[in-house]
């Protein structure tokens, strides 16, 4: 654990260094206003992602689950892109952020209003896949009738996910979001433990159920949602960082929350160094996104894991 | 002292119990038996809180499901400490006394995913003990154990019950049930059929199987009649 903590104070300190012209202290104001907000998002936008994704695995009992599992990304992209669309964006700076935030808390009410009193593990799964069809169907519509091919470009960019150019007003307004669900989502802890013996015999143990479904899907909007107005979409993160953690912290739930936020800062504070440093590295023209690295980085991961797990 | 009055429980618009009335108090090993969908795993879940309108202190009853697994690979150990949970605290004596019981303290450390069936389930019957709670519901607790394994389980239970615990097993093993229950309950389609010590009701338990049952007290299946239905 101190190991973990150590690597995202370090990964930190050289995301703090790192610029563009390569290594070096730069000035105050460079260092406050772009690569201060870029740190420190990277480590909340990461933090949040993989607590969501160790959360959301031991809610389902399931390995596979994602925070893009409950739709709730795709609503906020959906959010991001109709401020786009209709030019809010451009005309009001926070609009974009603000847009994402609310199709994320849209997508939580619908999910939960629409699983209606009895909310199981595996009704929450269902109506999250149905939610993210339908965000994702919506979203390709807006796409099509784009005003122009400017915007398809724009919204298509903005949806690979990143963390430059971000200002203290992006960390302001995505923080308190995710630190809020981030709390919800490390209180759940011993519930999630009691889940490991399945939904019945868990409340046998006088674990509440749905609440715990409830509050984990509130926490997991709170924390993917707030991630996803500032950084786009980005994902992988909450697949990959439990898994890896796994064989180091043991497999219970409950003790994998606090690993998987560190993990999860680690992981994306290195992607967002190695998406700043690449230009520097390969004849590229720009920085590569930051949701195209980490499911490059993710994939392979993902498939060593199932590899050993077959075996 | 745990139990139900008139329980009525229809599952999808099919009466799975038809007014089960059966209450069990300290020093009583309750075997439950009779054939698939008599509803036994029904009155389990009622008398474990599971039902709609029935609740149950957590830290009252402790409940195995049948085939009972854990997601991930959870050792002994953390699976044990899982049966705290409704006193909320970490209580390494009672889960240490509850894996000596069921003979898996020397499996501590080792995943569950990583020993064999009957270890499994001995460690599950110890998260179980860990919560020592005074009433106890097992639903097929000798399942696929070998013949060995499923007598020491069930000596365990008996040795429980005459400690002063209520135990209440859902059991298909009738000979097995007989030998060491205080009391047998043979439910057959949603009613009780019997309800009294195994030497009175194994005649019932007998015919809801199609056994015949020898002087000696033991039962041997008679040749099985077509299928029905």
């Amino acid at each position: 654990m101190r190991l973990l903590w150590a690597s995202v104070a370090l990964l930190a300190a050289g995301s703090l260094l790192a610029g563009a012209a390569g290594w070096g202290v730069p000035d105050w104001l460079v260092l406050e206003q772009i690569r201060l907000p870029r740190t420190l998002l990277a480590v909340l936008v990461g933090g949040g992602l993989g607590l969501s994704g160790a959360v959301l695995q031991g809610a389902l009992r399931n390995p596979l689950a994602d925070p893009g599992l409950l739709g709730i990304g795709g609503c906020a992209a959906l959010g991001a892109v109709l401020a786009f669309y209709w030019g809010v964006a451009a005309a009001f700076a926070p609009a974009l952020p603000l847009g994402a935030l609310f199709g994320a808390g849209l997508g939580c009410a619908v999910l939960l209003g629409g699983l209606g009193r009895h909310v199981s593990g595996a009704a929450l799964i269902l109506g999250g896949v149905a939610l993210s069809a339908a965000a994702s169907a919506l979203l390709a519509l807006a796409l099509s009738l784009a005003p122009n091919p400017f915007a398809l470009a724009e919204i298509t960019f903005w949806l690979m996910g990143g963390l430059e150019d971000r200002t203290l007003l992006h960390l302001a307004l995505a923080a308190p979001v995710i630190l809020g669900g981030c709390a919800l989502l490390l209180g759940l802890g011993p519930r999630l433990d009691g889940l490991a013996l399945g939904e019945a015999t868990a409340a046998t143990l006088g674990v509440p159920v749905q609440t715990t479904m409830r509050l984990a899907a509130v926490g997991v909007a709170l924390a993917v949602g707030g991630g996803a107005a500032v950084a786009g979409g980005i994902g992988f993160v909450g697949l990959v960082v439990p898994h890896v953690l796994r064989p180091w912290f043991g497999e219970r739930p409950g003790g994998l929350l606090w690993p998987s936020l560190a993990g999860g800062a680690v992981l994306l504070l290195a992607a967002d160094l190695l998406a700043r440093l690449a230009p520097l590295l390969l004849p590229l023209q720009a920085e590569p996104r930051l949701g195209v690295l980490t499911a490059l980085l993710g994939a392979p991961f993902l498939v060593r894991i199932a590899r050993r797990t077959v075996a | 002292m745990i139990g139900v009055a008139d329980l009525r429980v229809a599952l999808g618009g099919r009466p799975v119990l038809q007014g089960v009335t059966f209450r069990a108090g300290p020093g009583e090993f309750v075997a439950v038996c009779g054939p698939n969908g008599a509803g036994k795993t029904t009155l389990l879940r009622a008398l474990a809180g599971l039902l709609p309108g029935c609740r149950v202190q957590p830290r009252q009853v402790a409940y195995v499901e049948q085939g009972a697994r854990s997601a991930w690979g959870l050792t002994v150990i953390e699976l044990v400490m899982l049966g705290r949970i409704p006193w909320g605290d970490a209580d390494a004596d009672a889960a240490g006394r509850a894996m000596q019981l069921c003979g898996v303290a020397g499996l501590a450390g080792r995943r569950m995913d990583r020993i064999s069936g009957g270890q499994a389930r001995r460690a599950m019957l110890a998260r179980a003990l860990a919560t020592e709670a005074p009433v106890l519901l097992l639903d097929e607790p000798a399942a696929d154990l070998d013949p060995r394994a499923g007598h020491q389980v069930m000596r365990l239970l008996a040795g429980l019950a005459a400690g002063g615990s209520t135990v209440v097993a859902v059991l298909h093993a009738v000979e097995l049930a007989a030998a060491y229950a205080t009391r047998m309950l043979v439910l057959d389609e949603g009613r009780v059929m019997a309800d009294g010590p195994p030497a009175l009701a194994m005649p019932a338990a007998a015919a809801c199987f199609g056994m015949e049952l020898g002087t000696d007290g033991s039962a041997r299946l008679l040749p099985p009649r077509e299928w029905e239905g």
